[in-house]
């Protein structure tokens, strides 16, 4: 059996609750239902809101329904999804900051006898010793 | 410190970033999200000439007109809420394509035959189905007091349409339908001790007597009759009777005795408002901006509208449509206030408003035919008369022969 990498389907895993590919996930989730109504026609309901039948064929009761379906998902789709994607870029932002060297030493300042270049190099980058990546 | 609270710990370090991140970016998208749906007031009605928004929402009407199937589609599924709105639906597309035929010289045959047809259908319906076939069912539950009963509300509508059409293009057989019918309307404001004629058994309405009074005005204009004076004894009147002393605003609807029945109310304001620029024009333009400080609002860039003033708080009804709570949004007096906001030139709430109706009107576009979903075949000739009113009051204010 042919099997896939696992990262390469990382994005349809369960992420951790709020976490940015949580986000992620949930935008994705709710532009896709709000596709399918959309695509199923379910907009031409949305007549109620001015106290229209939406349907004489499907009534009152089930033309209401179908209206409040895509009012709830075409107002999440215009307000939460652009709300999590920029949560989740936010996120990514901010926890690429605080793995960068700078602002980890930053949070972590190193002991006062270390040279200031010290706090950017913590160990040199060739050492007596080392083999030479690019040499080699 | 144990595995379990370290781990507690990040947990909530992660949830709280999330929220952060989460309230950030709403802060964000919040007051940006208009931006995605406004456009400029002259998308929605140019002073020349036509707007995009116009040429699309008269294409759909037009072919409503020319599809009897699905114009009795449209039509039904609002009569099932209210047979008024097929009438007004009419008016109103009427109204609009008088002033597109004179923003458009060049369609104007087409328009001519569009009116005709629809003023033609409604004559016909009148006459055979009597006045009640447009108009609510309680229309039939007491007598009117006024004695032969007729509606002011079907009255002044017809004969603004008649009066419309000739305004563009005389048409000898729609002289003396007009003739007749504004004499018949004068008639019974000459018989009335307080000039209030009946919409419905002893309820009259001020959006009716001011459609009423301009279809006089522009007989007036087209004829060469004076009823100037009965015009201004009725504006005298309103002033004294008819306004809410605590808003200043003019009530809806009143016995035939001019007791209030139902308050100021923004799905009526909006268009009585600009149905007095034909008869004082100082009386409209304080009615607008009372009607705008007092009904109007805005929210994070959208614009809407509220059916009551603070003063007078009333329920939902038919006229206001759903209210959504929290905003106090009504659709019917959101769907109006267009027509106030391009009769007065107020560019700006008129933006806020096409800002609101592009997001939750949900505009569906096939063919270059414009409708919107959360509206209604009488919403959408609002609008379109929103789009294109103007150069019909102007010719008969200026007094410009066609």
């Amino acid at each position: 059996m042919k099997t896939f990498p696992e990262k390469k389907f990382s994005i349809f895993q369960r992420a951790e609750f709020l976490s940015a590919k949580d986000m992620i996930q949930r935008a994705v989730a709710i532009s896709g239902l709000f596709l399918v109504v959309h695509l199923a026609g379910f907009r031409e309901y949305t007549s109620i809101l001015n106290g229209t039948i939406g349907s004489l064929t499907l009534g009152w009761d089930l033309s209401t329904i179908l209206a409040v379906f895509y009012i709830a998902l075409y107002l999440a789709f215009v307000i939460v999804v652009p709300v999590l994607l920029l949560a989740a870029a936010i996120l990514m932002i901010w926890q690429r900051l605080i793995k960068n060297p700078f602002y980890e030493s930053r949070r972590n300042p190193a002991p006062p006898h270390q040279a200031p270049d010290q706090l950017f190099h913590t160990r040199p980058l060739f050492e007596r010793g080392d083999s030479n990546p690019v040499a080699d | 410190m144990s595995y379990a609270t370290v781990l507690m710990s990040a947990r909530m370090n992660r949830i709280f970033a999330g929220l952060a991140a989460l309230a950030v970016a709403a802060l964000i998208w919040l007051p940006c999200m208009h931006f995605i749906f406004a456009k400029p007031a002259s998308n929605f009605r140019q002073e020349q000439g036509l707007s995009p928004e116009a040429r699309q929402l008269a294409a759909r009407h037009l072919q409503l007109w020319t599809d009897p199937a699905l114009r009795e589609a449209e039509l039904n599924k609002m009569r099932v809420s209210n047979a008024e709105w097929d009438f007004m639906g009419r008016s109103y597309l009427v109204w609009s394509l008088a002033n597109m035929a004179l923003r458009d010289p060049v369609s104007r045959p087409l328009y001519l035959r569009t009116m005709d047809q629809i003023i033609d259908e409604t004559l016909r319906l009148e006459k055979q189905e009597g006045m009640y076939f447009f108009l609510m069912p309680y229309a039939k539950a007491e007598p009117y007091v006024m004695q032969p009963p007729h509606s002011l509300f079907l009255d002044g509508e017809i004969a603004l349409m008649l009066a419309s059409r000739r305004v563009v293009e005389e048409k000898p057989e729609y002289k003396i339908l007009l003739t007749e019918r504004v004499n018949a309307i004068v008639a019974r404001f000459q018989k009335s001790p307080q000039m209030l004629l009946e919409s419905y058994p002893d309820e009259c309405w001020t959006f009716d007597h001011c459609v009423a009074l301009d279809a006089i005005k522009t007989a007036d204009y087209l004829d060469g009759t004076d009823h100037s004076k009965l015009i201004h004894d009725w504006i005298a009147m309103a002033k004294e009777k008819l306004v809410d002393p605590r808003s200043g605003l003019l009530i809806s609807t009143f016995t035939t005795h001019g007791a209030p029945l139902i308050g100021p109310e923004g799905s009526s304001l909006w268009m009585v408002a600009h149905s007095l620029q034909l008869l004082d024009e100082d009386f409209a333009r304080d009615q607008y901006q009372r009607t705008r400080k007092e009904l109007g609002a805005e929210t994070l860039g959208f614009g809407y509208a509220h059916e009551w003033p603070a003063t007078w708080r009333g329920e939902a009804d038919i006229d206001s449509g759903p209210i959504i709570p929290l905003f106090d949004v009504s659709a019917g007096s959101s769907g109006i206030a267009f027509i106030g906001a391009s009769a007065f030139g107020d560019d700006k709430f008129l933006s806020s408003l096409a800002a609101t109706l592009n997001s939750v009107g949900f505009p569906s576009r096939t063919g270059g035919r414009l409708k919107y979903c959360a509206s209604n075949q009488v919403g959408d000739a609002a609008l379109l008369y929103a789009a294109t009113l103007g150069p019909l009051w102007e010719k008969v204010i200026t007094g410009t022969k066609p």
